[in-house]
């Protein structure tokens, strides 16, 4: 799917963002855009500014300065929670679910987000574990699974808000190879067939280099190049502030995207 | 006990103990009255720790001081129906009403701050409606209480069963909350409240829906205490020793289960059992068997009694 930008009005626009904490500015105008369908890697070093940049995106903090439009609609003041029922929605860095709760309670709770039948987001929930390989996990609880069901019970849960715009910060980060490549077809799947438009943090490369229509990278707060994957490899400022002089781009686009 | 065998000896015990329950007024001898006032004792707190057990099991909201809502629930009837003549009911009403007002507070305060900060709150707020009922003596008539006329109390056995049935409502109504759309966003909030939010639950909304359930089932209890005791003094309502009753009874049990507050009440009937029989002879030393069964507890039933019961079906399905 290729980057097309003057059909369609994008499903996210970040203009001029801005926030600092104390004296340390996280994240300064920082400018990007979203194609409505496409998959964005997000990178950069160790405290570039992601993780400010994906909480600020989905509320969790107040930008200083800039403006947040999703699918045309400028979110910059709203809540979490209907920043959530507009179609954004995310999974954390560390495992942040449910521990105590059932796997199908817990995409239930996102679930209730779109309906207020407890049949309607049952079905909801049971349709999404099901898809995602989850049905037999469906009545354990969070705190039995093995990281990886872990991984894949949040997947379902932000995936029982029926998002647009889904943000998953390092969702690969400790997956076996044979894991990712499962979590690669379950993301290209949700991308290919239910259209969800998909931003991706994330430290294992080529995930990022074989999955993204477009790779934004992050130093010192401030976007540092946009453009492809082969774009960004070659650009003598990412490779100097992250990849290594040495990056080989071809290496690291093994894992196909399917479609 | 096998663990699949917990559910048809649960359903068993609850249908016995309804049993016993309905049946022990209808013999009326010396030892049953006093089974009946042990047992109208604990199904007092049973009440009032299920009651707890909606805002602080299901949704994490750890308050020291529900009290308040029972204090205010015995005043609304004491000095409404002593000093003021109202209805019953109407009380009741105004009883609920100022509750709800009280929870509505607490619930915003809740969005600001949580767990041990919450706590404190909810104490403080207990201290202040004390000093409230024991200064302001010319409503409340101070610490010598509000005493009621003999019309505006109800019997022994009446408040039995009142209380009984108060029980019964209780299970069944925190058994359909906690299986519908409120109980599960309930959980959602105590077990991750961030979390909760990035995936579109109202918190602050859903946590004051809970407690404003929980206050006015708290001071309808109160009300209801009032009535059989006859007389409403500040240190009897609004005292820390029922809220942390509340609590413990709740935590003994299994925080947000349904039964939880039912399994921790052998603690009440325990505390009064060796305080009948060995309080005249070693006084004080129910509260050395209390705290050693709190010690115990906490040392081998954390999570509570209905943890342990919990069926391995679940565990198994896959």
């Amino acid at each position: 799917m290729s980057i097309n930008m003057a059909k369609s009005q994008p499903m996210l626009e970040v203009v001029g963002l801005g926030k600092t904490f104390g004296g340390l500015a996280a994240n300064a105008d920082v400018s990007f855009s979203v194609a409505r369908g496409s998959i964005s890697g997000l990178i950069g070093p160790n405290g570039a500014g992601k993780s400010t940049l994906f909480k600020t995106i989905l509320g969790v903090h107040r930008p200083d300065t800039g403006r947040i439009m999703l699918d045309g609609q400028d979110i910059t003041q709203a809540s979490q929670q209907s920043r959530c029922r507009s179609g954004l929605c995310c999974t954390f860095q560390i495992s942040e679910s449910f521990t105590e709760m059932d796997v199908r309670e817990s995409a239930m709770v996102a679930a209730y987000c779109r309906t207020s039948r407890r049949s309607e987001a049952r079905s909801i929930a049971d349709a999404i574990l099901t898809d995602l390989g989850l049905a037999a996990r469906a009545g354990r609880r969070n705190s039995e699974l093995n990281a990886f069901e872990r991984k894949k019970a949040e997947l379902a849960t932000a995936l029982a808000t029926r998002p647009k715009l889904l943000l998953l910060d390092e969702l690969f980060a400790g997956c076996s190879l044979g894991e990712i490549s499962e979590l690669i077809d379950i993301l290209g799947r949700l991308n290919q067939r239910d259209g969800i438009t998909l931003i991706i943090v994330e430290h294992v490369l080529h995930v990022i280099m074989s999955m993204s229509d477009q790779v934004i990278v992050l130093e010192s707060g401030r976007i540092i190049e946009t453009g492809t994957p082969e774009q960004v490899s070659t650009s003598p400022a990412v490779l100097k502030a992250y990849l290594g002089e040495d990056y080989n781009v071809d290496e690291h686009q093994q894992f196909r995207r399917p479609g | 006990m096998h663990r699949n065998l917990a559910r048809p000896v649960g359903i068993a015990i609850i249908v016995g103990l309804i049993g016993v329950l309905l049946t022990l007024p209808l013999f009326p001898s010396p030892s049953t009255t006093y089974f009946m006032g042990l047992i109208l004792q604990v199904m007092l707190f049973v009440y009032l720790a299920q009651a707890w057990n909606l805002a602080g099991g299901l949704a994490g909201l750890f308050s020291l001081g529900h009290s308040a809502y029972f204090g205010i629930g015995a005043y609304a009837y004491a000095v409404g129906v002593a000093k003021y003549g109202l209805p019953p009911l109407a009380c009741f009403a105004i009883g609920l009403f100022l509750s709800a007002v009280l929870a509505v507070i607490t619930g915003l305060i809740s969005t600001r701050l949580s767990g041990m900060f919450f706590a404190m709150v909810t104490l403080g707020l207990n201290e202040i409606l004390l000093n409230l009922a024991s200064q302001l003596t010319w409503l409340t008539k101070g610490d010598a209480g509000t005493y009621l006329r003999k019309q505006f109390t109800i019997s022994f056995t009446t408040a039995y069963w009142v209380f009984f049935g108060l029980c019964i409502a209780a299970f069944v109504l925190m058994a359909l909350i906690r299986h519908s759309k409120l109980g599960t966003l309930c959980v959602a909030i105590k077990e991750n409240e961030a979390f909760s939010r990035a995936i579109g639950v109202n918190t602050g909304l859903w946590k004051i829906v809970i407690l404003l359930i929980s206050a006015a089932m708290v001071s309808i209890g109160g009300g209801f205490f009032a009535m059989y005791q006859g007389i409403v003094a500040p240190t009897m309502v609004f005292s820390f020793s029922i809220s942390i009753k509340m609590l413990i009874v709740t935590m003994i049990g299994g925080m947000g289960t349904v039964f939880g507050p039912l399994a921790g009440a052998v603690l009440i009937v325990f505390d009064e059992l060796v305080r009948a029989w060995l309080g005249s002879s070693f006084g004080g030393v129910s509260l050395v068997a209390y705290g050693t069964i709190l010690v115990i507890c906490v040392l081998f039933l954390p999570k509570g009694i209905m943890e342990r019961l919990r069926p391995a079906s679940r565990e198994a399905s896959s």
